[in-house]
Formats: C-alpha cells, sequence, structure tokens
C-alpha cells in the first residue's frame, strides 16, 4: 500500500479560517448587540442618571412611590403562575391518562385557541365577561346560582389573573401536554398495571419526567406577563397596578425616563431571578 | 420456596379484538392452569402481543370472555387483574431508583416502609441485584434492567405473570442464562406465566405449553415435544424449523435441515426418499450444510462430510421426521415414493 499520510495542512489560512465561523456570527452578534444589549444597557444606565449626573434618586422614587405596585405586581404574576402550573398539569394530565377517548379529543382541540387571541382582545373580551354586569355574573344569576345581590364586579387584581391564566394557559399546556404525550406510554401502563391510581402515576411517574418542561413553560409565562400592559390598564388602572402600568405613566404623562427605566430594572431583576433558580435548578439536574 | 402453585387458571373465550376495522384476533380461546407456564408463539403481526394486552387490560375485546380464577376480569381496568406485566422495552422510570422501582406497587398496595425495604431486600437477592437498589435506570446494564423490570413485577406476588418479549432486548449470550433463570424463578414461584415470543428456541425451553399464533387465530396448541415431533400444518411446520418443503404425492413433505439425511448407495430407509444432485455445500461449523436440488425445488440438508456440487445424491427422511401435509396450492407430481424405500 502506499503511504496515505496526508501532507500537513498549510498553516499561513490558519488565522483566517479560524475567524471564519466568528464571521458567519456576527451579523446576528450585531442584531443582537444594536438592537437589545445596547438598549438594555442604556436603560440600566438612565436607571441612575438625574439632571447632575450620576444618582439613586430614580430608585429611591421607583420604590416609594411604587412599593405597593411591585409587591402586587409579583404576587398577581406569582398567582397566576402557580394556577397556570396547575392549569397546564390538570389538561395535559387529563390528555395523557384520561380514559375518555371523546373528551380527550374534545380538549386537545379546544385548549389552544386562546393562544391566537392577542393579550389586548383577551382583556377587552374579559372586561365584558367579568364586569358587574357582565356575562359570567348575568348567567350565574341565570341559572339561580347566585342572588343579583352578590353580582360584584372582578375588574381588579383577580380579573387581571383571570385573565392571565385564559391567556396564557394553552402555552404553558401546549409545551407540558407536549411532554407528556412524549412519554413512553409503557412507562405509564407498567404504573397502572401495579394498580396505581391515575392521580399516582401522574405525581409519581408523569409529572417528575416532564418537571423541567413544566418549568420551562412557567418561567416563561412569568417573565411574558411581567411585561403586559394592556391587561393591567383595561382590567384595573386604579391602584394599586401593575409595575408596566406605572412605567407607562412615568414616560407618557411625565416624561419621567429615570423613575420609568429604574422600575424597568427592578421588573428586570424580577425575572432574573426567576430565570437564575431556574437555571442552578436545572444545571444541578444535569450534574445528577 | 413454595411447591404448591399459587398461580391462578386462567380462560379466555372466544375472544376478538379489533384495531379500527382491522380484526387482530378472531375468536381465540384458551385454557391456562394454575403455575402453568404458556408461550404465545408466533411472527410479528400474528396477534400474541394483543392477546397479551386484552389479558392485562390494556386492549379492550370486541368479543369473548376472559377469567382469571373463575372470576371474570373481561372488562376490568389494568389494576384490579391480579396480573403483573413485564414489558419488552422494560418500562423502567428513568427518575426512579431501583428500589423505589421494585418497592412501587408495594407503596401502592399501602404497605409501610419498613415493609417493603425488606421485600425489595428480598427480590433484589433473589435477582442477584444486591447494592444495586440505589441505581437509576441509566446506569444499569440490559440484562440488570430486566431484572429489575422483572424484580417490580414479582414483588407484588402476582397470580398471573404476564411477559412481552421480556429477552428481546438481551444479548444472545445473556439470554440464555436469563431463560433458565426465568423458568426456575417461575418454577419455585408456583406462578402462572404467559410469555410472548418470537423465538421458537426460547418458547421450546421455557414453557410448559406453546401456543402457536397465526394470524390472529390459534394454529397449535401442545407441549413443545408435542409440537416438534406433530406440527399441525405447514405453518407450524415452518416456524418450528421444518423449512424444507418438497412436493410429495398430492401434498408436501416437510423437515428439518438437521433430519434429512443423504444415503449411502444401498442404504434403505423407513420414509420417503427423494433422487436429488447437491448444488452447494458449504461449512456450517462441526457440519456441513447441503443445498439438494430435487427436480425444481430445493432443501437444505445437514451432512458429516463435503459433498462435491453436481453428485447425484438420495436424500431420505425418516418417517417421524417428515411432515406431510395436504398441497394447498396444485403442486408438481413427484414419483419417488414412500414405498420404494420403505
Amino acid at each position: 500500500m502506499r503511504d496515505a499520510t496526508p501532507a500537513p495542512a498549510p498553516r499561513t489560512g490558519a488565522g483566517a479560517s479560524s475567524l471564519f465561523p466568528y464571521l458567519l456570527l456576527a451579523p446576528a452578534l450585531f442584531v443582537v448587540g444594536a438592537f437589545f444589549v445596547l438598549p438594555l444597557g442604556f436603560s440600566v444606565v438612565g436607571a441612575f442618571e438625574g439632571n447632575e449626573g450620576p444618582t439613586l434618586d430614580n430608585l429611591g422614587r421607583a420604590f416609594g412611590l411604587y412599593r405597593t405596585d411591585l409587591l402586587f405586581t409579583l404576587l398577581i404574576v406569582a398567582a397566576s403562575t402557580a394556577l397556570i402550573g396547575l392549569g397546564a398539569i390538570a389538561i395535559g394530565g387529563y390528555l395523557t391518562l384520561g380514559r375518555n377517548a371523546k373528551a380527550r379529543r374534545i380538549l386537545a382541540a379546544m385548549y389552544r385557541w386562546p393562544l391566537f387571541i392577542p393579550f389586548i382582545v383577551a382583556a377587552q373580551a374579559m372586561r365584558g365577561f367579568i364586569g358587574q354586569n357582565g356575562l359570567m355574573n348575568n348567567t350565574l344569576i341565570w341559572i339561580g346560582l347566585m342572588p343579583p345581590e352578590w353580582a360584584q364586579s372582578f375588574l381588579d387584581w383577580r380579573g387581571i389573573v383571570i385573565t392571565f391564566v385564559w391567556k396564557q394557559l394553552p402555552f404553558a399546556t401546549l409545551l407540558v401536554a407536549g411532554a407528556m404525550a412524549a412519554l413512553d406510554r409503557a412507562g405509564i401502563e407498567a404504573a397502572q398495571n401495579l394498580g396505581a391510581s391515575r392521580m399516582r402515576i401522574l405525581l409519581g411517574i408523569v409529572i417528575p419526567q416532564v418537571a423541567r418542561n413544566i418549568m420551562v413553560a412557567l418561567v416563561l409565562s412569568f417573565v411574558t406577563m411581567m411585561s403586559v400592559l394592556s391587561v393591567p390598564l383595561m382590567i384595573s388602572g386604579q391602584s394599586p397596578t401593575m409595575l408596566t402600568v406605572a412605567m407607562a405613566w412615568r414616560i407618557n404623562a411625565l416624561g419621567d425616563y429615570g423613575t420609568a427605566n429604574a422600575l424597568g430594572l427592578v421588573a428586570c431583576i424580577a425575572s432574573g431571578l426567576v430565570a437564575w433558580a431556574w437555571l442552578r435548578q436545572s444545571a444541578r439536574e444535569a450534574a445528577r | 420456596m413454595e411447591t404448591q402453585p399459587r398461580g391462578t387458571p386462567l380462560g379466555i373465550q372466544g375472544l376478538a379484538v379489533a384495531y379500527g376495522r382491522t380484526q387482530v384476533l378472531h375468536e381465540v380461546s384458551l385454557a391456562v392452569g394454575a403455575g402453568e407456564f404458556v408461550a404465545l408463539l408466533g411472527p410479528s403481526g400474528c396477534g400474541k402481543t394483543t392477546l397479551l394486552r386484552s389479558i392485562a387490560g390494556f386492549v379492550a375485546p370486541s368479543a369473548g370472555r376472559i377469567t382469571a380464577g373463575g372470576r371474570d376480569i373481561t372488562r376490568e381496568p389494568p389494576e384490579r387483574r391480579g396480573a403483573a406485566m413485564v414489558f419488552q422495552s422494560y418500562a423502567l422510570w428513568p427518575h426512579m431508583n431501583v428500589a423505589k422501582t421494585i418497592g412501587y406497587g408495594l407503596a401502592v398496595r399501602g404497605w409501610d416502609k419498613a415493609r417493603i425495604a425488606a421485600r425489595v431486600e428480598e427480590m433484589l437477592r433473589l435477582l442477584r441485584l444486591e447494592g444495586l437498589g440505589q441505581r437509576l435506570p441509566a446506569q444499569l446494564s440490559g440484562g440488570q434492567r430486566q431484572r429489575v423490570a422483572m424484580g417490580r413485577a414479582l414483588a407484588v406476588d402476582p397470580e398471573i405473570l404476564l411477559l412481552d418479549e421480556p429477552m428481546s432486548n438481551l444479548d444472545a449470550r445473556v439470554r440464555e442464562g436469563v431463560r433458565h433463570e426465568l423458568r426456575t424463578l417461575q418454577q419455585s414461584l408456583g406462578i402462572t406465566a404467559i410469555h410472548v415470543t418470537h423465538d421458537r428456541e426460547e418458547a421450546m425451553i421455557l414453557a410448559d405449553r406453546i401456543v402457536v399464533l397465526e394470524e390472529g387465530r390459534i394454529a397449535q396448541v401442545g407441549p413443545p415435544e408435542e409440537l416438534w415431533r406433530r406440527p399441525a400444518n405447514a405453518y407450524v411446520a415452518d416456524f418450528l424449523g421444518a423449512t424444507n418443503r418438497l412436493p410429495l404425492g398430492d401434498g408436501v413433505v416437510m423437515f428439518r435441515p438437521e433430519e434429512g439425511r443423504v444415503l449411502a448407495p444401498g442404504e434403505t430407509l423407513d420414509g420417503p426418499v427423494f433422487e436429488g444432485t447437491v448444488a452447494f455445500c458449504a461449512y456450517a461449523g462441526g457440519r456441513w450444510r447441503a443445498t439438494i436440488r430435487v427436480d425444481e425445488a430445493e432443501a437444505l440438508v445437514d451432512v458429516p462430510e463435503r459433498l462435491e456440487a453436481e453428485t447425484a445424491v438420495r436424500l431420505g427422511i425418516p418417517r417421524e421426521a417428515a411432515h406431510l401435509f395436504g398441497a394447498t396450492a396444485p403442486s408438481r407430481e413427484s414419483h419417488e415414493s414412500y414405498a420404494e424405500a420403505g
């Protein structure tokens, strides 16, 4: 056989070829840098800018004026996230373990609808549904489940939570139910075969295997809801309200970019903490 | 260890299953005795797994009855059938360690922790998995996984053990050992076992009785030796290794390569004899396997010595090894008669 050892590659081209992958990445990096990182940086810097140089006044004002709103926002978003998690697990669980094939088909076809409705339209529809003389109260009174004098408006924090859950649940369910559907059926059958009830299978077999997907769905939902302006604005604009409303108010009515930036920073930190908790947990799982 | 069978007799009467418009099982009836080991044997698509899954309760039959110990379980959900199943994929839970997996059925039954731990230890010992209780499935070998799946099923002390090709994912070398272990285990526990397989050797070694399935119907039921010696039809014969098929009279004779013989000049034999020529001869390890052409047909025969191609030979099939069946399709007449050699 002839000597098939390849000649050593010429070293002259090595520098250029090792740069090539970065060249390919450059347009994407530029877009991310110019349109995302830079403005984010400006708004972070803006949070510490005053008329006379760097200051903590903006953050002070943000906390002083909007402490209640911050708490209100976190509570609403946390409650909505928890409800979305429960709802997604319940729907995904029924789609995976339900015995009635027809009910499963109907549920699978229906749960996605709200995905295609914008937040603002959802909020608008909710106003008509959960107001004092809204469809919900009228229906409850009409079928005799509730006396008319009980009718009250849900157009407050409860309305925001209801709208958030209604709008964001399908998204979370899509991720969670998809992961559940991808599980090995035999694993579920094995548990069933050993006598486990469906609730036990859901808690002990299904959820642990899709926990990561549930976390992804919840983190993404949390961050999305933190940034929605239309829903709190339309459902409940009065005080206390969510940070997004306060930010819009500072900018549109007062031209106060400093405080708005400070509020934005707080929202970023809240979202960032959630993302950090999630990443830390995934890293711990990966290390196992 | 008990000697009395602990298992339950299982009865299947006129069981029919359809997936959509495809009829998978046609009126299958079968009686399995307490503590009996029955193998469901057949190629893929014959309905053997469907039959097993109907017994387990994962497939709803369109007609027929299933009874366990006289109790009608046809409409019972899987968890109330007293049958534990070992899955082909093992179906271990990736997030659950071996001890928790084996103890799962016991936890479902509300056993307290100490009792579960003791039973799990016992199963780990029985299945030679000592010290592996804390491992996850991903940290086990194929054979160990298979034993964990077995342990999970046996831990609940089931009346009936259902095995869905539990050895098809094992190396041939490991499989040999596991077969004997499984048989010993089943006999010592006295449990009723239904074992699905497409491996005839596995079925022969394990089972008290073999059920050969053909397109959703039972082709033959019987002890391994009986099926081996007297296959009821060409399908069973072919599946049990009698793959040679030579036309004889109005029908065909089927036989196994290792049971056919090349006769010495002048030698007589009680059984059909064919005149043929050697087409090909290859070493098959300890013996030679000759392809012998008889008119238009060919047959494989094991011979002790190499045969030269184009040699004229007489191929004899001892009467007890010659399985005669009426031809389904008209076949060419072949006049090497029985009597000539007899």
